[in-house]
Parts: C-alpha cells; sequence; structure tokens
C-alpha cells in the first residue's frame, strides 16, 4: 500500500538515448537499498551528505547492468528533505530501466511530482516554488524553463506584489472614505481613481497575456488536409528546420505522427494526420475521424488547399484557428516567395471555388504560399503561424504567467478589476468598489501563497496525491 | 438567563459614565450598537432613550457601510443605564474596588476587594477599562486615576500578573471642554441632525428626535504654532508616556506633528445634553498643560473666549494581551475567567459593549456546561472583533472598522435584527414581545418580497412589456418609492423600514450572491476542526516561528489558524496535511 514517506524511486531524466541518464531514490530506505546492489557500498553506508561515488550496479542476480555514479545526500538536504541517491548510468533507455527495475523490487515507483510534493511537505520550498519546480520538470523548451526559473527567482512574485500593492493602494482609498466618513479627509477624486484602476488592468492584461499559456502547455499544430498535397513534407520539413525535441513516445500506433519542435523559441506540438477524403473504407474513415477531432483540440490547424480543393467542417468548427496553405509553389513556377502582389494576382488567376469566407474577405486572399523545396520557402508559413497567436516577441525580458492555475487566479484578479470599474461607473456604493478590489487582491494571493481556501488546498492535494 | 450576578463598581454614580464623547454609534460601532441590541444588549436601547442629536452617516456611500450615530446626554445616559442595572433581577450592584482574583487549581473561583471582603463565584469577567494602573497626564504633571476624578486600581493588575498573565500599556486621551454660553455661534458651522431620525435598537418603540445642534470648526496657523512651541511641554512628547495610543484617534500634538502640511483640522462642538451647558470640542485630545490647552482652544475661530470647563488629559493603563482569551473571552490559563473590553486592548464603548455581553453569555452557558457561544466573522462584527484579537492580538487600542469585516455587504446596520435576534431569543435575552414584532417583520417581509418577483408592471413608459417588480427595482435610478408610482399597491402593514430592506436585498443581489460564495468556502475552513490538545511543536513540517505562533494561539479550527499573522499559507497546508496524515482531521 502506497503511504505518504515510504521510499520512492523514478527515472529523473527524460526517455529517450542521451549522453547520461539519472534516477532518483528517496526516503529513508534509499541508501540500504541501493547498497544492496552497489559494488562500492561499504563506502556508500558510511559516506557524507553530498558525496559521489563510482561503482557497478547489479541486478538481483548479481549481474552487472552498468558503471554508475551514486549522488549521496542524507536527510534534510537534500532535494526532498529525505535521505535520497541519483544515479547516474548512461543514457540508454534498457539500462536506466534495467536499474529502475531492479531498485522497484525495494521501493515504490514515484507517483509525478512526488518528489516535489516532499519537498513542499518536508518544508523545503513554499508553494510558488513547488509548483515552479514542477514546471520545470514538464519544461519543454528554453523559454518555458526560463519563464519556470524566474517565477522560482521571485520575478513572477514581484510582478505580482506590485500589482497587489496598487490594488491595495485604490481599495485603501475608499475604505478611507468610508470608515473615516465623519472626519475632514480630502474627497476621493474619482477620475484619478478610475485611472489607477484602468492602468491596473492593462499591466494584467501584458502579464496574462496568452503567451505565458501556449509556453507551458505547447502550440497544438494540426496538418490537415486531402491526401497527397504534402502535408508529411511539411511536417517534415518544420521537424528539420526546427529542432526536434521530444523523442516519439514508443510502442502505440496510432493514425497521426506526433511531434514536438521549438519554433522560435516555442514548444510546439506539430500533428501529421490522416489524409481528409470521401472514403467507404471502414479503417480508413476511423482515421479521419480522428483527424477531425484532433482539429477541434488544435491551437492551429494548417490546411492544405489545392486547385481542386473544397472543404466541409461541422457549423461549430472555428474557422479563426485555421491557416490557410498552399504547398509546391515551386511547381506553380515560383523560385521563392512571391511578393505580396504577384502571389494574389497568382491565386485570382485559379479561379477557386471556396465556398467560405472568414470576416467578409474571401479566403482566397488569406492563402499562406509554401514549399519545402525552395530555400525560406516555409518563412511565410512559420510567421503566419506566429502572428496567428500574436505572440509577444520579447518574451525573456518579461515575466509571464506560465502555470494553468496562476492564470486561472489572474483571470479571476482581471475579472474582479474590470467589475470595480464597471461599479465606478453606475456609481455604485464605494464598498461594492471596494468588495471587487478585495476579490481582485485575493486571487493574486492565491498565486503568492498568501491567503487560501478549501478549493485551493483541494486543487493542491489532488495535484501532488497528498494524504492518500 | 438567570444566573445569580454581582456586579462590582469602583462608584456607583459611574455606572453608565461616557469617559470619552457623548455619542455611540458612527462606522462599524454603529453596526455594532445595532448587533448588541439585536443579541438583547442595553447599549443601543440607552443611546436611543438618552439621544439629542442623530445622524446617519455615509449615506452618499452605500447601505452595507450607512451607519447611525447619536450624541447623547451624558448624565441621563448614566442615570438611565443605573435604572436598567437597577431593575435588573438577580443582579446585585455593589460599590467596591476589586484587589484579587482568587484562583484555585487553574480555575477562578472568587474576589477580594480593597476592604478585605471576599466573594465566591464558579465564573469572573473583567471589564476594567481604563482603570488598571490608570495614569493621567496634564503637561509634566502625572496623577493616578481611572478618569477624569475616579481613583485607579492598581492591585488588580498585580493579581492578574501573578496569576501569569502578560501585561501592556495603552494610551488614550480626551479633549478639553468647554461652556456652550462662551462660544460665538456666528463663527461656527451648524450641523444639524437628520430630518428622519433614525436610532439603533430593534422593536423597542422609542420616539427619537433631534434637540440639539452640533457646531464645526477648525484649528488656525496660530493654533498649529502655539502647539509646535509648546511641543516640548506636552506628555506625550516630553517622553513621560510610554503607552500606545491609537492611530486612528491621535492627538492634536500627534495630528500636527505627523501631518505639518495640512493647515487645518476640522473641530467638532458636541453638546454634553440638554440640563448642562458643557460641550465636546472633538478633535483636540491633548496632554498639553492646562495654559497650553486654553491658548490652543483660544486661537480655533468661534472659541476665542471659550471658558474651560474640564481640561484635557492623556490616560495611560495597562491590558492584557488579548491572545491570552478564547474565542469564548474565557482565559486560556484560568478556567472560568472571562475578560472584556479595554483590558483585551480595545477602545470604545460599542467595542466594549459587545463583549462584556459576549463574556456575560459565555460564563452563564459555561455554567449550564453548554457549548460557548462564537459568532463567525461572517455572523457578526462582534464575531470580527473577537476573532481579530484572539488570533492577531493587536498593537493599537483596537477599534472596529468596516473595511476589517471580509463579509461587510451582509453585515450591514439594517439586517442585525435578522442575523442576531433568533440568537438572542434562544438564549432569552429578547423579550417576548419584541420577538413577535421581529417575526411579523420577517413575514411581511418575505410576503412583500414574494410578490415583487410575481407581480408584474405595466405602467412604466419605456417598457415594451410588462415587468416584474423586483426587475424594476433593480434599476439603479429606481426606488420603492418609485414603484408605487408605477402600480405597485403598498399595504399598510409595510413600513419604510421594510421597504429599505427588501430594496437593498433585491438591488444588490448580484454582489450579495458573490459574497455568499465567498462565505460558502469559509465556512468550509471554519468547520475543520483542530484538537484542542495539540503540540504544534512537534510538526515538523511547519515553519519554527508558524509553530511557536499556533502553539501560543491554539487556533480552534484550520481557518483560524490561517488568519494568525506569521502563520502562512504553507504552514496551514502542512498543519492540514499532519492532520489528515494523523487522522485528526475533524468535520465540525
Amino acid at each position: 500500500m502506497q503511504t505518504l514517506f515510504d521510499t520512492i524511486c523514478a527515472v529523473i531524466t527524460p526517455p529517450g538515448h542521451s549522453a547520461v541518464a539519472m534516477l532518483r531514490i528517496s526516503g529513508n530506505r534509499s541508501i540500504e537499498i541501493v547498497c544492496r546492489f552497489f559494488s562500492n557500498h561499504a563506502k556508500l553506508q558510511k559516506a557524507a551528505s553530498h558525496t559521489m561515488h563510482y561503482g557497478t550496479f547489479r541486478d538481483n542476480a548479481g549481474t552487472a547492468i552498468d558503471d554508475v555514479v551514486c549522488l549521496l545526500y542524507r536527510a534534510p538536504h537534500s532535494y526532498t528533505g529525505e535521505d535520497s541517491i541519483e544515479i547516474s548510468c548512461h543514457g540508454n533507455p534498457l539500462i536506466a530501466n534495467r536499474i529502475l527495475g531492479t531498485l522497484l523490487g525495494h521501493a515504490r515507483m514515484a507517483t509525478a511530482g512526488e518528489f516535489t510534493r516532499r519537498a513542499f511537505l518536508n518544508g523545503k520550498m513554499d508553494l510558488t516554488q513547488a509548483e515552479a519546480v514542477a514546471d520545470v520538470i514538464s519544461a519543454t523548451t528554453i523559454k518555458s524553463e526560463l519563464a519556470a526559473l524566474m517565477q522560482i527567482k521571485g520575478y513572477l512574485a514581484t510582478e505580482l506584489k506590485n500589482l497587489l500593492q496598487r490594488i491595495t493602494t485604490a481599495r485603501i482609498k475608499m475604505e478611507l472614505a468610508i470608515d473615516f466618513s465623519d472626519q475632514d479627509l480630502p474627497q476621493i477624486d474619482l477620475d484619478t481613481q478610475r485611472t489607477q484602476i484602468a492602468a491596473i488592468l492593462n499591466d494584467m492584461e501584458l502579464l496574462g497575456s496568452e503567451g505565458g499559456k501556449y509556453i507551458r502547455d505547447g502550440i497544438r499544430i494540426c496538418l490537415a488536409g486531402a491526401p497527397n498535397l504534402g502535408k508529411s513534407s511539411i511536417f517534415n520539413a518544420l521537424l528539420k528546420e526546427n529542432r526536434a525535441i521530444v523523442t516519439p513516445h514508443p510502442g502505440t500506433t496510432r493514425d497521426y505522427i506526433e511531434e514536438t519542435i521549438a519554433l522560435d523559441g516555442y514548444p510546439v506540438v506539430v500533428y501529421d494526420t490522416a489524409g481528409i477524403r470521401n472514403t467507404v473504407d471502414e479503417i480508413e474513415q476511423m482515421g479521419i475521424t480522428r483527424t477531425h477531432d484532433l482539429m477541434q483540440s488544435a491551437d492551429i490547424i494548417l490546411y492544405l488547399l489545392d486547385q481542386d480543393s473544397s472543404y466541409e467542417f461541422s457549423p461549430d468548427f472555428n474557422e479563426e484557428r485555421m491557416i490557410w496553405v498552399w504547398n509546391k509553389i515551386d511547381l506553380a513556377g515560383f523560385n521563392g516567395l512571391p511578393s505580396q502582389e504577384d502571389w494574389e494576382r497568382y491565386l485570382m488567376s485559379l479561379q477557386l471555388r471556396l465556398p467560405h469566407e472568414v470576416d467578409d474577405e474571401p479566403i482566397v486572399m488569406n492563402i499562406i504560399p509554401c514549399s519545402t523545396v525552395l530555400p525560406d520557402g516555409l518563412t511565410a508559413l512559420t510567421d503566419a503561424i506566429l502572428s496567428k497567436l500574436s505572440l509577444p516577441r520579447d518574451i525573456e525580458n518579461r515575466p509571464l504567467i506560465t502555470n494553468t492555475r496562476h492564470l486561472a487566479a489572474l483571470q479571476r484578479s482581471r475579472t474582479a478589476i474590470q467589475a470595480a470599474l464597471q461599479a465606478m461607473d453606475c456609481d455604485a456604493g464605494y464598498e461594492f468598489v471596494a468588495f471587487d478590489l478585495i476579490e481582485a487582491s485575493s486571487a493574486l494571493e492565491e498565486i503568492l501563497g498568501v491567503i487560501s481556501t478549501d478549493d485551493l488546498l483541494d486543487s493542491i492535494f489532488t495535484n501532488f496525491c497528498i494524504g492518500k | 438567563m438567570g444566573a445569580k450576578t454581582a456586579i462590582f463598581v469602583i462608584k456607583l454614580e459611574s455606572i453608565g459614565r461616557m469617559s470619552c464623547n457623548p455619542s455611540v454609534g458612527g462606522p462599524a460601532k454603529g453596526h455594532l450598537a445595532r448587533e448588541i441590541d439585536a443579541l438583547g444588549g442595553e447599549i443601543g436601547y440607552v443611546a436611543d432613550l438618552t439621544g439629542i442629536h442623530y445622524r446617519m452617516l455615509n449615506m452618499k456611500k452605500g447601505p452595507a457601510v450607512w451607519a447611525p450615530r447619536a450624541q447623547n446626554d451624558r448624565q441621563l445616559y448614566a442615570q438611565i443605564m443605573r435604572e436598567h442595572l437597577e431593575q435588573q433581577d438577580n443582579l446585585h450592584i455593589i460599590e467596591s474596588t476589586v484587589s484579587d482574583i482568587l484562583v484555585e487549581n487553574a480555575a477562578v473561583c472568587g474576589i477580594r476587594t480593597q476592604i478585605g471582603k471576599e466573594y465566591y463565584a464558579p465564573k469572573v469577567i473583567i471589564a476594567s477599562g481604563t482603570f488598571l494602573r490608570g495614569r493621567i497626564h496634564v503637561g509634566n504633571i502625572t496623577v493616578a486615576g481611572g478618569r477624569s476624578g475616579e481613583p485607579s486600581a492598581d492591585q488588580l493588575p498585580a493579581s492578574l500578573k501573578a496569576a501569569g498573565f502578560v501585561l501592556g500599556r495603552f494610551k488614550t486621551g480626551t479633549p478639553p471642554r468647554v461652556d456652550l454660553r462662551s462660544l460665538d455661534f456666528s463663527r461656527l458651522e451648524e450641523q444639524a441632525g437628520d430630518p428622519e431620525p433614525q436610532g439603533f435598537s430593534y422593536y423597542r418603540d422609542v420616539t427619537l428626535a433631534n434637540r440639539v445642534s452640533c457646531y464645526i470648526t477648525h484649528t488656525t496657523a496660530e493654533t498649529h504654532s502655539i502647539i509646535q512651541s509648546n511641543i516640548k511641554l506636552s506628555a506625550l512628547y516630553s517622553g513621560i508616556i510610554e503607552g500606545i495610543g491609537p492611530r486612528y484617534c491621535p492627538s492634536i500634538e500627534d495630528k500636527i506633528v505627523k501631518f505639518p502640511d495640512k493647515p487645518n483640522h476640522h473641530v467638532f462642538i458636541e453638546p454634553e445634553g440638554l440640563t448642562t451647558h458643557e460641550a465636546y470640542i472633538n478633535g483636540i485630545s491633548t496632554s498639553l498643560p492646562p495654559w497650553v490647552q486654553e491658548m490652543v482652544v483660544h486661537s480655533i475661530p468661534g472659541l476665542e473666549q471659550a471658558k474651560f470647563m474640564r481640561y484635557a488629559y492623556a490616560i495611560e493603563y495597562d491590558y492584557v494581551d488579548p491572545t491570552e482569551i478564547q474565542l469564548s473571552l474565557e482565559t486560556k490559563k484560568i478556567r472560568g475567567l472571562y475578560l472584556a473590553g479595554q483590558i483585551n486592548g480595545t477602545s470604545g464603548y460599542e467595542e466594549a459593549a459587545g463583549q462584556g455581553l459576549m463574556a456575560g453569555i459565555n460564563a452563564v452557558l459555561s455554567l449550564d456546561n453548554q457549548d460557548p457561544l462564537i459568532l463567525t466573522r461572517s455572523e457578526a462584527y462582534l464575531g470580527v472583533l473577537i476573532d481579530d484579537l484572539v488570533t492577531c492580538g493587536t498593537n493599537e487600542p483596537y477599534r472596529m472598522f468596516t473595511s476589517r469585516a471580509e463579509y461587510r455587504l451582509q453585515l450591514r446596520q439594517d439586517n442585525a435584527d435578522e442575523r442576531l435576534m433568533p440568537i438572542g431569543h434562544k438564549l432569552g435575552l429578547v423579550s417576548e414581545t419584541r420577538w413577535q414584532q421581529f417575526c411579523s417583520m420577517k413575514a411581511i417581509k418575505e410576503r412583500e418580497t414574494m410578490r415583487l418577483w410575481s407581480e408584474n408592471c405595466d405602467k412604466h413608459t419605456d417598457l415594451r412589456e410588462p415587468v416584474k417588480y423586483a426587475a424594476l427595482l433593480k434599476r439603479p435610478e429606481l426606488t420603492f418609492t418609485d414603484l408605487k408610482r408605477y402600480g405597485f399597491v403598498a399595504p399598510p402593514d409595510l413600513s419604510s423600514d421594510i421597504e429599505r430592506r427588501i430594496e437593498i436585498e433585491i438591488k444588490y443581489e448580484g454582489y450579495l450572491k458573490r459574497q455568499d460564495e465567498e462565505l460558502t468556502k469559509f465556512r468550509a475552513a471554519e468547520t475543520l476542526l483542530i484538537p484542542p490538545d495539540i503540540d504544534f511543536m512537534k510538526i515538523e513540517s511547519i515553519a519554527w516561528e508558524a509553530r511557536e505562533k499556533l502553539q501560543r494561539i491554539r487556533p480552534e479550527n484550520v481557518g483560524q489558524a490561517m488568519r494568525i499573522p506569521g502563520v502562512n499559507y504553507t504552514d496551514t497546508s502542512a498543519l492540514m496535511v499532519w492532520l489528515k496524515k494523523n487522522h485528526l482531521l475533524r468535520k465540525g
């Protein structure tokens, strides 16, 4: 049975081939367990905290698995606050898995975030830090890591504290007017007050911009369209041009291929899907259904078109996420990306029969030229993706909210600030404006870990698997 | 509630004496007075019986912060309060200075008076005001005294200290009183009472009337220069006074030193009663020597010729660190001993009255082995007051403000009876006559609210189709009275008070609903009980500082633990995890 403080272990480096892989074991039995299988156990047993030990790791039968380095941490001076050992082996998934398998004979597999949960429970980090670390663990690109790191260092906290301070300042003026109305205090200048609150709202919007969410979760891009228009060649070209950063999960079969790439620094998950066409083939039809599902959940759909294309989607389909792509422009005689003028002239000459319009503008005007053969053939496409998401380019220099819970809290705070402005506009009593401002503050205090509600505790206990 | 009680006072004549200004109410304080009245207390009732000037403050703000305030006849207030005490069954009034509390096995068993007589009782409530080692300061003269003209209680603090209580020292002050006949009214701005006076009491059938006006004037550049050049003579600035004074009620010296750029400060002239010409000069409390006080007063427009009747003074007194008490107001160290009022670090009549009432209720409940009455922060300002004191302590004389109440929109002065009268009635503190009136008010209110939600209006000109009267009432520009113009038939039993209640609830329904959601979350944490016998020092996942705080305050639930300063979220969640791990987390 899983208890709160038994010894746990896991591979803590990403799956796949690499130079080195690392496992961690944590809990009061971790040293004893490692010593059973480690050639240099006599020394490890007695060694001081923060020491490294080289030796051979053997399995239950005594067969050598690999030469490893054990990094020893004694409680409470470890990440989790418990005795723990980090074992570095060669970066072959098979080796790491065999070591893990051996350890699992005596220790329990750590659940997601459990090391961090223990660090939190043992007072090694506060809530904000614990959540930021959880983000670092799942961070997939440099920018994600940067955002997560900034959060740890308190940049985010500083920004939020500043906002909180300004909200409080605005509130104090209201409170003064209420509680000291019988004294000769200067009247509130409601116009100034309004301007100040509006400025807070503006800064909140910058801080919580959509970019923050994309940085954490990755932008989901789905390639779709009729068969043989070159979806896979675009997929491969995007991969080739941009660094692929995650190896595909092995052992699953699916009707689409998924890769995560870093597009201009943002984690982008690209899905290459089964081509859409009318078919009676049952298996192919299943693949097409899944393509539709993927398109529904994607942030952006790259929909490939050619002269014969038409498209029919369910009415609830969000066309704003669509980028229409015309591939293989090299075959149309272009030697490079055409100018806007040339491209429009070309498209008009085709007399496409595309029924739908977006924003009263014919789709045809928004078709992006693309070629996987021409140099810079993907530039227009990449730009279109980035502008579709209106990502700020100077993202490194600003703290962004990178955690879903944080984003939700900031959103609540923003809504409350908007309500405060509205209340002021219709001359509601000061206590109502103050009520909205308090709500705005307490939402931020939730991010900063100043105050909490039972809801918050619940969500944390859920994420960190506490007390089961 | 039927318990046999004795009350000890230093002077019989000083029962109900208003030591500060002759006024009850104001923001949050008016709310408290109404709550006390709804629970069966006296302050609101006697204030109504003796009121001579009424104003509802904050009328330009929203209904949650409208605040009744009254000027009272000081002599009449004391006289009526003494009458009420003497009429109280089972109450024995004794003039004696209490010198010791008698304690056996960490439980109180009685008191001893200065003249050596002992009285035995299982419950003792100390409500000592500013009398504990009271020291009155005027300039460089210091005399022992509990307030002007009354002796201090010097032995009781020693007895409390011997019992292990931590004592602190606070300071407060009063301004001079002058003869109204010596004022030049042509230079004063008159402040009349409201045309329709509103008081504090519910269902007591008191007729209220404005009988006097108050007056406003201001300090001048001359006032400021007099104070600046004599600042060293003030007890406050010469280092004689060590106690901490309230920041919200500074002396005139403080105002001028701390805000040198402010060219003048308001000064309010408050008549002390109908049978006297004495007036209270609110806004210039001071500990300057008498001749400087005279110069200061005479530099104020309208007061040039003012004749002094009493001089201002500052007073220092002992209080007990309120983290020594529990939410029931019983001390943690000595069973059966309750503290109420200034002794817990508060200031103000209403704050003291509220604690006196709650301590009395809880002492009797405890006699009968019943759970104490703990009002929560979501029920009453009284709950906020006591929770703040017990959970956070206080660094200055504690005064109630509406901003201290998280659930301010619900805790209005108009609905204190709806919030608390059922509790008061259950305790036997609300008479049957009052209770019947309350019940009938509730019935009318519910009936008419239903009608507003069910009856359609088709008489309003910009309506294309009929709408419910309630929907119409939600419009910011319309009041209940307007509804009658648009066809709503008001039955004779619908009073303007009930109309106002209904209007507030319908108009602000959206806000009240939002606050209700907050309330639900709040209650969830309040119902997670912490067992009373936990050794917090052993919970290693909690930061050391927080452990010490928890050990000292001994919070009764997770919600209260979260409010202790120095106990942060991480500590509270660690506490919860620990309680959960040890199967100690219980829902109350």
